[in-house]
Formats: structure tokens, sequence, C-alpha cells
């Protein structure tokens, strides 16, 4: 009896009467509104997310004994170095995590910064941060994975044509899709798909000379797009109508219908599909019991971003790994994140394929089970 | 050189030259000043242009150093390229050591013709610098023209109104006032108050000198005189002895009614004699009253009746108004009477074969409102000058001394009037010419 006591009277203590452990997690973003209006209104949503994936996992943060403590910190764009300094110096301060930033370069610097914190991306995916370590992730693919499901993709979209050949046109100064080319290309390969020509642009809307001739040359099965969304609208708009029957493949680069519809392209009914690391805000939400939280308690999508949904996604990862593993330090958690924190916070979408269908760009299905 | 400021110049021309140092002077000034002023620019260029720099390298630093964190091979050179056009440099680049040397985060240089700034690139080790190098434009670029005509036109302004002003000072101050002293015939002027003191003293000093002169005149007239009342007293002085050595009773009558002849004509002589030089050498004064000058003449005139008859010589008058004039009727009927009496002995003793008449003309007009003109003209043998201010031992007299004009000339000027001699176109000979105030000397 008295042993028995002894330990419901331990039990209380420790996990009543003691108070929950902050568990102090830095928010690092080029967001400093001083950039542009764009980025005060981003900012107010990044905010407001944070907010939303606090408060919605605080009560069973605090039944595990942890209190999530938000510290953000943004900086300007245009000094990508700041990205390392306020991550060295959240770590001083005593952030057990580091979330952010976005761009590949950005995150890749933070990291360095980060000591022995551990650190994730919302969506950086150059190939550069899978040779960070474990402590190191990102929730979207890198962009090798990303190139593999799109050579796959198109293999098999375009499987019923003879030709399996393939053109691209890449952007000669964006490295992004110069990487990207170079890893489909190299993923092409692995499925029987063969390059036929390439052909590299400089501006925004570019002389279509040599894509014209490349095209009438090879005749491709489709054309590798791996360019951001206003080259890559110009380009549909203007190939589709000369080749009607050519398909579009894109990288990560295509966006959402925003940016086709913000430049006025008229690109008809032109066919292909482009791959991201995330899916639809909505569809990402539900794959998530915080996400799904969310959906029930709003009845609709209060914050319609993917940054939204990373940040969100992330504060529910952060509170299972706590209440799972109970980590009683930042070197704990280091710890358990090291081992255990693939499984919470890489790629939990695997790729996302979106069709392009009659002018818009759809959703079709991800890599992985959501 | 010695030639040029040894060479006559006009008083305008010294004065410009006097000008032209300071002019040049300023002119020098102005250039240097012009020049230092822009090298200020020069210098302020410069340091704005460093300054520049230096934030410039602030950015390029953090940049390079997020670049080679990334190690991204072959980025770092693309992003200095566009570091290098995005910041509109002459030069980018990651070194090893700061060019200038300075151990701090930052230093710079001036080098020939570019600005250099080397800062330590962050997060590195071990440290690189990145040094960035931007042309600054050439100092004469800083030299605008406009400045240069602003900063000397207004001194070259001020150079010719100081100039103006001077040469104004110099006409009224000196010039005029030398011209008055010049054109002084004798000590008979005033030095003004306003005259500056150096002016004044040379006024004082010729008024001495006029006045030595004067002496010096009237000494060697004086000389004249002595010789003349000399000759007198012998004629006396034997007419006398002539008595004493006579024995017969009417010899001695004789001989006394001889010295009594003597003494009738010489002594008045005598006295007159003395009485001008008495004359020459005080001041006559001059009782001015209002009376008619007319009557004056006539005086002058009737006094030289008796010896004008002797001389078988006309005198006329020109002129039967009665013309009231401010005068001294005694001192001016002597002056006039001295002129009309040397008129008269211009004519020899005798007749001359081919003398037409002889004649002395006396006439008397209004030159003006405030001025009278009285002249005294003979048919004589005529004066050869041109028309001049009267001068003392300047007369044409046969014999005298000349004391008589100088006398005459001094009553006129105590009239505040003036003698002037020249030919008389009327009558052929000479003419003495008086003018004198209406008003009166006061």
């Amino acid at each position: 009896m008295r042993t028995l006591l002894a330990v419901l009277l331990t039990l209380f203590s420790t996990q009543v009467w003691s108070a929950p452990i902050e568990v102090p997690v830095a928010f690092i973003e080029a967001l400093d509104s001083k950039d542009t209006t764009s980025s005060e209104r981003f900012r107010k949503e990044y905010e407001l997310a944070v907010k939303y994936g606090v408060e919605l996992t605080e009560k069973e943060a605090a039944e595990c004994g942890y209190r999530i403590k938000p510290v953000p910190s943004f900086y300007g764009a245009s000094d990508p170095l700041q990205a390392k300094e306020r991550t060295e110096q959240s770590v001083k301060a005593g952030v057990w995590f580091v979330v952010g930033p976005r761009r590949s370069n950005h995150y890749i610097l933070a990291a360095k910064g980060s000591g022995e914190v551990p650190t994730v991306s919302l969506m950086a995916s150059s190939d550069e941060v899978l040779s960070l370590g474990p402590k190191h992730l990102s929730l979207v693919a890198p962009n090798s994975v990303m190139a593999q499901v799109a050579a796959k993709e198109a293999a098999a979209q375009t499987t019923a044509k003879t030709n399996r050949a393939y053109i691209s046109v890449v952007r000669e100064d964006c490295l992004f899709c110069k990487g990207f080319a170079e890893q489909f290309d190299a993923a092409a390969k692995t499925v029987g798909l063969k390059k036929t020509a390439e052909v590299f642009i400089l501006t925004d809307e570019p002389d279509l000379k040599a894509v014209i001739a490349a095209i009438d040359a090879h005749k491709p099965s489709f054309i590798l797009l791996p360019n951001y969304s206003i080259v890559s609208g110009f380009l549909i708009e203007k190939l589709h109508k000369m080749y009607p029957d050519v398909f579009f493949v894109g990288g990560d680069g295509w966006g959402t219908n925003f940016g086709f519809v913000e430049n006025g392209r008229d690109i008809g009914n032109a066919k292909g599909f482009t791959v991201r690391g995330n899916p639809p805000v909505d569809v990402g939400m539900k794959s998530f019991p915080t996400g799904q939280k969310l959906l029930a308690d709003s009845g609709r999508i209060p914050v319609a971003s993917a940054t939204a949904l990373s940040l969100i996604k992330i504060i529910d990862s952060t509170k299972s790994l706590l209440c799972k593993y109970q980590p009683k330090s930042s070197a704990d958690f280091a710890n358990v994140f090291q081992r255990n924190g693939k499984e919470y916070f890489s790629a939990p979408w695997g790729v996302s394929i979106y069709q392009l269908s009659s002018g818009n760009i759809e959703y079709k299905k991800s890599s992985r089970a959501l | 050189m010695s030639g040029f400021w040894s060479k006559s110049r006009s008083l305008k021309q010294l004065l410009l030259l006097s000008w032209i140092a300071p002019a040049l002077l300023t002119l020098v000034a102005s250039l240097a000043v012009f020049l230092f002023l822009g090298w200020l620019d020069y210098q302020n260029g410069i340091d704005v242009t460093s300054v520049g720099l230096k934030e410039k390298s602030k950015v390029a630093a953090r940049r390079v150093s997020a670049e080679l964190l990334l190690q991204e091979h072959g980025a770092v050179g693309s992003v200095l390229q566009k570091l290098q056009e995005e910041l509109d440099l002459g030069d980018l680049q990651i070194s090893g050591d700061a060019h200038c040397g300075d151990a701090g985060p930052v230093c710079s240089q001036v080098l020939k013709s570019d600005v250099e700034v080397a800062r330590k690139i962050p997060q590195m080790s071990p440290v690189q610098y990145i040094v960035l190098r931007q042309g600054i434009q050439p100092f004469q670029s800083f030299l605008n023209p406009k400045f240069l005509a602003w900063s000397a036109l207004p001194v070259f302004f001020l150079i010719a109104v100081g100039l103006f002003i001077q040469l104004v000072f110099l006409q009224k101050k000196v010039i005029n006032p030398i011209g008055a002293l010049v054109g002084a015939g004798d000590a008979n002027f005033s030095v003004r108050d306003q005259w500056p003191v150096e002016v004044r003293q040379i006024g004082g000093e010729l008024k001495a000198s006029f006045e030595a002169k004067e002496q010096a005149v009237f000494a060697l007239l004086a000389k004249g005189v002595i010789h003349d009342i000399k000759t007198f007293m012998h004629s006396l002085l034997i007419a006398t002895d002539m008595i004493g050595e006579s024995a017969d009773e009417a010899k001695r009558v004789r001989r006394l009614e001889n010295l009594y002849k003597a003494s009738k004509s010489n002594l008045p002589k005598i006295k007159r004699i003395i009485e001008l030089t008495l004359d020459g050498s005080r001041d006559i004064p001059i009782r001015e009253v209002e009376s008619d000058v007319l009557a004056t003449i006539k005086g002058a005139i009737a006094a030289n009746a008796d010896y004008a008859q002797e001389k078988a010589v006309t005198i006329r008058l020109e002129g039967s108004e009665k013309m009231l004039v401010t005068h001294d009727p005694v001192q001016l009927e002597r002056a006039l009477a001295n002129l009309i009496r040397n008129g008269v002995e211009v004519f020899s003793d005798r007749n001359v074969e081919g003398e037409t008449k002889r004649e002395v003309l006396v006439s008397v007009s209004e030159v003006d409102q405030q001025t009278v003109s009285i002249s005294v003209e003979d048919t004589g043998s005529g004066y050869s000058g041109e028309a001049e201010q009267f001068m003392p031992m300047k007369s044409a007299k046969a014999h005298g001394a000349g004391l008589g004009l100088y006398i005459t000339n001094k009553i006129i000027q105590g009239h505040r009037g003036s003698l002037k001699v020249m030919r008389s176109v009327a009558l052929g000979g000479a003419r003495f010419c008086v003018s004198i105030p209406r008003g009166g000397a006061q």
C-alpha cells in the first residue's frame, strides 16, 4: 500500500505538479518587412500559421509535459549571411530546434550556424541538403528525387508514343533550373528516355528560333521546361500554338495557376505536368492530425499557402516527437532528432504531381500515400 | 626695364599702373582660391567615393561570405561579376591580405585615379578580404569655370570702382589745386583749407617764393630808383655848388634862379619816386566806395593833360554814361593815370618823320553785369607779344624803373581785378586792359 502510494505520489508530482518543459523553437526566415509589401503580407501569414500551429498543439504538448515556445527571427532576403548569423544567435539563446529558412542556400547557411541544434527547412530542395547530415532535414524532397519522379511520370505519360526523345529548354542564368535539368537527364536515362537537344535561353521572352529548329529536327515526345513560371508560361503559350501535340514537363518552378494567370498567358489546352514538394494545402492538412483539427475547427483553411502548411506540419511533428521520446534537454532532443527525425520531418508528402490541363495546374497525386 | 619706369607719364597713366599690380595679385589670389576650392571639392569627392565604397564593401563582403560558405564551385566568380555590375564597381576581387595594411575590419587608400577599399569577409577562417576599387573623377573635372568667373568678377569690379574713385579724388583734390597754383602769377592767391596737406604746403611755399621774387623784383626796381634819385640829386648839387663859387651878385642871382628851376623840376620827381618806392614796398590800402568810375577816369586823364600837351599827344575818352562801380577812386585814378602817362611817354619828345598821329585812347565798357573793363591804348610802336597778364619787369617803357606799372598792378590786384597787356588792334600800339569787379574786392 505504501509502495503504491509512493508510486502514485511520484507519478502525480512529476506528471501534474512539474511545470511543462519549455521548448524554444527558432523560426528563421527571409521575411524582413522592409524588403517589399508582399514580404509584409507573407510575414503576417507566416506568423499566423505559427500561432495556429502552437495553439492547436498546446494542449497535447502540455499533457506530454512540454510547451513549445516560438522564437521568430526575420531578416532581409538580400543578405543571406544573416541566415547563419540569426541561427547562431538563436542557438546561443538556447533554442532546441531551428525551423527554416525556405530557400535552399539560406537553409544551408543556417545549418552551418546551428552547431549541434537540429534544423528543418520548410521547402529547401537542393541536393546539398542531403549532405548536411541527419540533423538537418527538409519537408520537401530534394531535386534529385523530384527529378526521378518527374522522369518516371514523363515515361509513364508518354508511353503511348514511340518516340522516347525529349528536348530541354533551360534558362541559363537559373542555377536551380540547370540543376533540375541535369538531375532529370540522369533519371531519364534509367527509364529509357533520351535527350536529343538542349537549348539555353537568357530572357523571360526569348527568341524561339533555336527551340523551333530543335523541335522540327527531333520531333520530341515532350519538352522539359525546368524554369520558373514566367518564362515557362511564355514558352508553353507560344509553342503550344505552333505544336499543339507537344507535351511539357516542368520542375518545381511552375508555381500555381497564379503564376500563369497573372501574366495573362493563354495556354489553351496544352498538355503536361510539373512536380512539386508539397501537395495542395487542403490535401496536405488532411494528412496529419493538427491539420485535420484546423480544418475541423475553422471549416475552411485560414492560412492557404504551402508555407503555412509546412509550418503547421513541423509544429505538429515537433509535438509528436517530444511526446513520444520525452527528451529532457536540448541535447536530448538533438539526439532524438538525429535518430528519429527523418520519420517526422523528411519529405512527409513525397513528391506531388500536378497536371497541366485546360489551362490549369491541378493536383494529380503524390508519390507517397497521404 | 629702367627706361620703362623713368619714362614721363601722365598722372592717369601712373594711377593705372599702380592699380595693375594689385589687379595682377588679385587675379593670382583668385586663381589660387579657385584651385584650392577645386582641390577641396576633389578631396570631398574622394571622401564621398570612399564612404560609398565602404558601404558597398559591406554588402559585397557579406554576399561573398555566403557564397564561400555554400562552397558552390564557380559560383563565387559569377557572384563577384554580378556584384561588380550591381554595385557599379571598377574592380572586385578576393584577397588574402588587405592592400591598405590596416588591422581593422575595413580600410581604404587612394591610388592614382582610384579609391580602394578592403574589408574582412565575415565568418571566414583564415581571414580573407574583399577588395573593391572605384575610379575617381580627375581633379580638373572639379574645376568649374563658373566659379572662377564669379570669384574674379566682383574683385575686378571693385578694382575698377576704386580706380575711378581715386581718379576723381585726385582730379579734385590734387590736379585742380595744382592748376590753381600754377595759374597764380604772383603771391596774391589763397591756399584753401580743403586742399590736401601736401598741396597746401606746396601752395604756402609757392606763395613765399612769389613774395621773395616780388621782393627781389622790388629790390631790383629800387636799385633803379636810387640811380634816378642820384641823377636828380646830382644836378641839384651842381647848381648849389655853383652859387657858392660865384662872387658876382648878378651871377649869383642867376645861379639861384637856376637852382630854383632845378629844384622845382627835380624835387617833385624825387618825391614821386620816393612815394612810388614806398608804395611798392608796402600794401596799398584800398578804400572802396560805390562811385562813378567815369569820373575817376576823367581825373586820371586830367592828371596827364599838361604832360600830354607837352608831348603833343591827344588823350581821347570813349564812354560818356555814368557807371557806378565799387572802387577806390583815389588809387584807381592813380593807377589809370600811370597807364595814361605810360601811353604818352611812349612817344618821343619830337615828332618822328612818318609818324601818323599821337593818340591815347581810354575806353570803358561792361564785360558783363559783374565786371567792368577799362582800356588804355596808344598809337605807339606797339606790343609784340601775345595778350598776357602783366608781369613785373616786362614794362616796355623807354625809361624809368617800371615801378609805376608795378604799383598800378598792385592797385588793380587790390581791387581783385586784372591787368593785361596786348597789341591794340584799333590804334596799332600797346593796349593795357584793366578788369575790375563791379561789386568791389569784397
